[in-house]
């Protein structure tokens, strides 16, 4: 938006806003109440009515590239506090989403993950791609005796899918994080000497014990369904890369004993994420509005893990239940939103995680992000 | 006229029984040869009132009832015309802020009876002047103020003439494109409206129009008004009975506004002009034609702004929201800006302004303009600092709108020629506005009978100018009605009484005709005053001026104030009981010693009250007079004065301060220290100071000691 020095408001930004999540950003008066409730805003130069203004001037480059907007964990005191409906947190997420857009590489794929119209064709990909796969390997039907899903999918040939979707979705990620953090470096330079080992070391123990989010007030119970479904998420991928080290290494192979460490270890996180995300699902359907408001993204998202979980939940009883069929098939819908999750993480909302964490270390080696 | 002799009451009520001896008391009155004086301790009750009744059947014609306050139930002590009526002070003034027993509170009482009684036989009840008035209002101006003011009156029963300079009535209303909106849900700018208006101005058979006319001269006073008015047929004169000059506004001179870009490029344009390149639909910028697809706005341009208009225009605001939405409305990927020092939509305009705030295209920020500057494209470059984000912002644009405010027409003059000796023109305030008492009577001018309303009062839009109008014309309309029956307005609504003046005795001194705050009176070649008694207001301010103390009211004179201070008495100086006389303004300042009364605050009791209509009426004799009694000090107080005057009568307290300042010549020949004099500025919330004031006063006047002149007086 910026040429010459001229601000030029991008009106196809504050469309993008308001259809995303910021429907009431043009109601903010600039009262700056919403920066005064704030927990999590640092002092100086705080967070967010400067974003509303930025918004409603259609300052896209300004916000899609702010850390600040990442330092905003969705709280919602400010929406609660707001004398005039704007609803900053709403309006901060909708910078999120416009961004899962704007920072995405390749672009098209941020475009096609944020409508719902390109919803089918996308998830029509993992799809084929595993039926693919299936016939070429050994056909369509279902194998026979025990059930063992290494008889559908061998290792060696869910690696040859999954390996290079994770390829491919570290180097989106590499490339859209790249993006994010020269964009930040253009708006506000890093100072020379900053810290960098010390940003991502406080950036972690921030994470861990989630302490931006012990500071929500009007959205405080959510900090431990992000808690538990995080520390599950972690233990399954924990689970994921110790089943490819006994796999390819030790030579054990799957389904492991149900008192396996590596099996109780991924049993625990299948159940911690499940718990997390159902509270999640349940604030987000039942609650009193302290979620916000929720959008195409959000919900996306949101199903895509929790249907993730539960065909992971389900694949396991239903091969300790014996029943083959159901099985097979749940565990085909597991590999699938798998692929979709993994493929899709750099244009989605779960990409959060990697530009929230850019952004914390950057304001912390910026010297904004202090505790 | 003469109600014969004075019958006195003591009231015994509220606390006033307990704190003096009332039968000692009631020995004041028989002592001046008074009859026996009735006790009640209730006389308001009906039984109380029943008793006085009885004694005006049998034909008692002046009362003097030592009771409460004057300004408490005059309405109930009020037995009709012809039966006057003089109160004593005995409750606020005296019982509750004095120790109770207590022997200064007895001679506190005393001498408010004397004074009273004094009072009681040196004034008579008002012969009113009545003459047959005419009651035509004219109003003159024909915008949306004049055009409510006349339908406001009309409607009212009075016969308007309604005078328009253009050719043609609407005004600065009839310029515009569309108003903003007056009606819910307050969204979307309306039609004006100016033209259903004119049409309902000339249906109503009671309003004459004379348009392309100009007033050329108005002479009299209200209710006998003589206006001479030119227009396309000629000059004519005809009589009204009060004056509504709606003569409006006139923008802001742009040309002033060069720092802003006015002059230097065609695409910087005001407001009004704006407003103009608006009606077509499409908005064109006037070097080439180009539709404008940007415009920025730029608030207060030249208001609130030392250098230029230092006072907020009131309708700029809501006059750029309106004007962006002729932008947005114009083109849906047009851009408005708006620039400004505080958005000021009050009321029920808050919903356009959330309205407009709410439009994608709109832009709004707080700032200061740092440059405007015209680009080789044609576009203007604006730079804006101080703004909401933290940073300059700088904008192209295809056109710039200046906010520019409004000045009052007033201030050109020339539109009501008045015939008075104190100029032409209505006495202006501040920034050309005429001045009025702004909190108590803003309708009013210092002119009585004329009122001013609508944009040359005060700066608003036509919404504001509508009922303002209204409501001058109502102000017109109760002139005349009171004034028909020799009542003045305000601030003294209501009273009959006009000043009398002893020609034979006049030096053609001129100070009343200069210090009149409402230029009641005219003058002769030689100087000699002209009285217009309708125009008086009552406040007395030529009577306090007029060193040869020929000026007089029937019920307020030199001499009634003169006998009253000699019916104090002095104690002799060993008693050691000074004596402080207190002058206070009605308005104002009697108002705080009644509240002092009622809130119980104790007040020395060696001062003796006596209150004035206004400071502005106070005699200079006066003070010889307590000085040459062997009074000890006298404490004057009337209201602020200066620019946040609260005076009712405008300058009256101003021209006792000034009177003030000579008084130290005349007080070294008394060899009395200046000091014994004091002035204060009071307002009726002040009452809680009284006690600090008077008890810093007491002590000063003890310690200079009694008046040299205590042991000369009787």
């Amino acid at each position: 938006m910026d040429s010459g020095g001229f601000i030029e408001p991008d009106l196809a930004f504050i469309a993008e806003l308001k259809k995303n999540g910021g429907g009431d950003l043009k109601k903010c008066y600039q009262c700056a109440t919403c920066s005064v409730v704030c927990n999590v805003t640092p002092d100086d130069h705080p967070f967010p009515r400067k974003e509303m203004m930025l918004a409603q001037w259609g300052a896209a480059d300004q916000l899609v590239y702010s850390p600040d907007v990442w330092l905003c964990h969705n709280c919602g005191d400010c929406t609660a506090n707001c004398p005039r409906g704007a609803k900053p947190a709403d309006v901060l997420a909708a910078v999120r989403n416009a961004s899962f857009r704007q920072l995405a590489v390749p672009q098209v794929m941020g475009s096609m993950l944020s409508v719902p119209a390109w919803l089918l064709p996308i998830l029509a990909v993992p799809v084929a791609i595993l039926l693919l796969v299936l016939a070429s390997s050994g056909g369509l039907a279902l194998p026979e005796g025990t059930i063992t899903y290494s008889k559908l999918f061998p290792i060696w040939l869910i690696d040859s899918v999954f390996v290079p979707v994770g390829i491919f979705a570290v180097t989106a990620s590499f490339l859209s994080i790249k993006k994010f953090w020269k964009g930040m470096e253009r708006l506000s330079p890093l100072p020379r000497d900053a810290d960098m080992m010390a940003a991502v070391k406080d950036t972690v123990v921030e994470i861990i014990f989630h302490k931006k989010f012990a500071k929500c007030e009007a959205n405080s119970q959510r900090r431990w369904g992000h808690m538990l479904f995080f520390f599950g998420f972690i233990a399954l991928f924990i689970t994921t890369n110790m089943v490819m080290a006994y796999h390819y290494v030790l030579d054990r192979q799957t389904p492991l004993h149900l008192l396996d460490p590596v099996k109780m270890l991924g049993n625990l996180g299948a159940v911690a994420a499940f718990a997390g995300v159902t509270w999640v699902v349940l604030r987000r359907i039942f609650g009193k509005g302290e979620t916000g408001s929720a959008t195409y993204y959000d919900w996306t998202f949101i199903l895509a893990l929790y249907l993730t979980i539960l065909t992971g939940i389900g694949s396991e009883l239903a091969r300790l239940a014996d029943m083959p069929g159901m099985a097979y098939t749940v565990y085909f819908m597991h590999l699938t939103l798998i692929f979709f999750l993994l493929a899709y993480m750099p244009f989605s909302k779960f990409s959060h995680m990697m530009y929230r964490a850019a952004a914390m270390v950057f304001s912390v080696a910026a010297g904004r992000n202090r505790q | 006229m003469t109600q014969g002799a004075i019958r006195p009451y003591i009231c015994t009520g509220c606390g006033i029984g307990e704190a003096v001896d009332v039968a000692r008391l009631a020995k004041v009155p028989v002592a001046s040869g008074l009859p026996e004086p009735r006790h009640h301790p209730f006389f308001c009750g009906e039984q109380g009132l029943k008793i006085i009744a009885d004694d005006v059947a049998a034909g008692a014609g002046s009362l003097l009832i030592a009771a409460c306050s004057m300004r408490t139930l005059a309405e109930r002590f009020n037995f009709g015309h012809g039966v006057k009526v003089e109160r004593v002070n005995l409750r606020e003034g005296c019982a509750w802020v004095s120790e109770p027993k207590d022997e200064d509170t007895q001679l506190l009482a005393e001498d408010l009876l004397r004074m009273g009684i004094v009072k009681a036989q040196k004034t008579e009840t008002p012969t009113p002047f009545i003459e047959k008035l005419e009651k035509t209002v004219l109003v003159v101006g024909g915008g949306i103020a004049g055009i409510s003011a006349s339908l406001a009156a009309a409607r009212a029963g009075s016969n308007v003439v309604l005078v328009e300079k253009d050719a043609q009535l609407g005004g600065f209303l009839r310029k515009l494109h569309k108003r903003f909106p007056r009606n819910a849900p307050y969204e979307e700018p309306e039609e004006t409206g100016i033209n259903e208006n004119i049409e309902e101005v000339k249906n109503e058979k009671r309003i004459r129009v004379i348009t392309s006319a100009q007033v050329e001269n108005i002479s009299g006073q209200p209710g006998l008004f003589d206006v001479t008015v030119s227009a396309a047929g000629g000059v004519e004169k005809f009589r009204v009975g009060a004056v509504v000059q709606s003569t409006g506004f006139k923008p802001y001179s742009p040309e002033k506004l060069g720092h802003l870009g006015y002059g230097r490029s065609p695409n910087v344009v005001t407001n009004a002009q704006f407003e103009e390149m608006s009606v077509s639909g499409i908005i064109r910028r006037p070097s080439d034609g180009k539709e404008a697809l940007s415009v920025a706005f730029l608030q207060c341009a030249g208001s609130r702004d030392k250098d230029h208009l230092p006072y907020c225009s009131s309708f700029c605001c809501m006059t750029s929201l309106k004007q962006a939405a002729y932008v947005r409305n114009a083109n849906p990927q047009a851009k408005a800006y708006i620039f400004y020092k505080d958005m000021r939509t009050p009321g029920r305009y808050e919903h356009f302004y959330k309205k407009m705030q709410d439009d994608d295209g709109v832009f709004l920020t707080k700032a200061d303009i740092a440059a405007v500057e015209p680009m080789d494209d044609g576009s203007v470059s604006v730079t804006a600092c101080r703004t909401l984000l933290g940073v300059d912002i700088k904008v192209k644009v295809d056109l710039v709108v200046l906010a520019a405010g409004m000045e009052t027409a007033a201030k050109n003059g020339g539109a009501l020629k008045l015939d008075y000796r104190q100029g032409p023109e209505l006495p202006e305030l501040n920034y050309g506005f005429p001045d009025s008492h702004f909190i108590c009577f803003p309708y009013e001018t210092r002119r009585t009978g004329i009122y001013a309303a609508g944009a040359v009062r005060q700066p608003m839009d036509s919404a504001m100018a509508r009922t303002d109008a209204e409501g001058a014309a109502l102000k017109a309309i109760q002139c005349v009605e009171l004034s028909s029956v020799g009542k003045s307005v305000q601030p003294r609504s209501g009273d009959t009484s006009y000043p009398r003046i002893k020609f034979e005795s006049c030096t053609q001194c001129k100070r009343c005709t200069e210090e009149c705050p409402y230029g009641m009176y005219d003058e002769d070649e030689k100087g000699t005053p002209l009285p217009n008694p309708l125009r008086c207001r009552r406040c007395g301010t030529c009577m306090g001026a007029c060193p040869q103390r020929i000026i007089s009211f029937d019920d307020f004179h030199v001499d009634m104030v003169s006998s009253m201070i000699r019916a104090i008495s002095i104690p002799p100086e060993e008693e050691e009981r000074p004596r402080v006389l207190v002058f206070a303004c009605e308005n104002d300042s009697l108002p705080a010693f009644d509240m002092a009364g009622l809130t119980r605050v104790r007040l020395s009791p060696h001062i003796r009250l006596i209150s004035l209509r206004c400071l502005g009426s106070l005699s200079m004799v006066w003070l010889n007079d307590a000085f040459s009694k062997g009074i000890d000090g006298v404490l004057l107080f009337g209201c602020q004065y200066g620019e946040d005057y609260q005076c009712h009568n405008m300058k009256g307290s101003e021209l006792a301060k000034e009177r003030m300042g000579k008084l130290g010549e005349t007080l070294g020949r008394m060899m009395i220290e200046p000091e014994r004099v004091q002035f204060e500025q009071l307002a009726i919330n002040d009452y809680t100071r009284l006690g600090e004031i008077i008890g810093d006063f007491m002590e000063k006047i003890d310690a200079m000691g009694p008046n040299p002149f205590k042991e000369f007086a009787e």
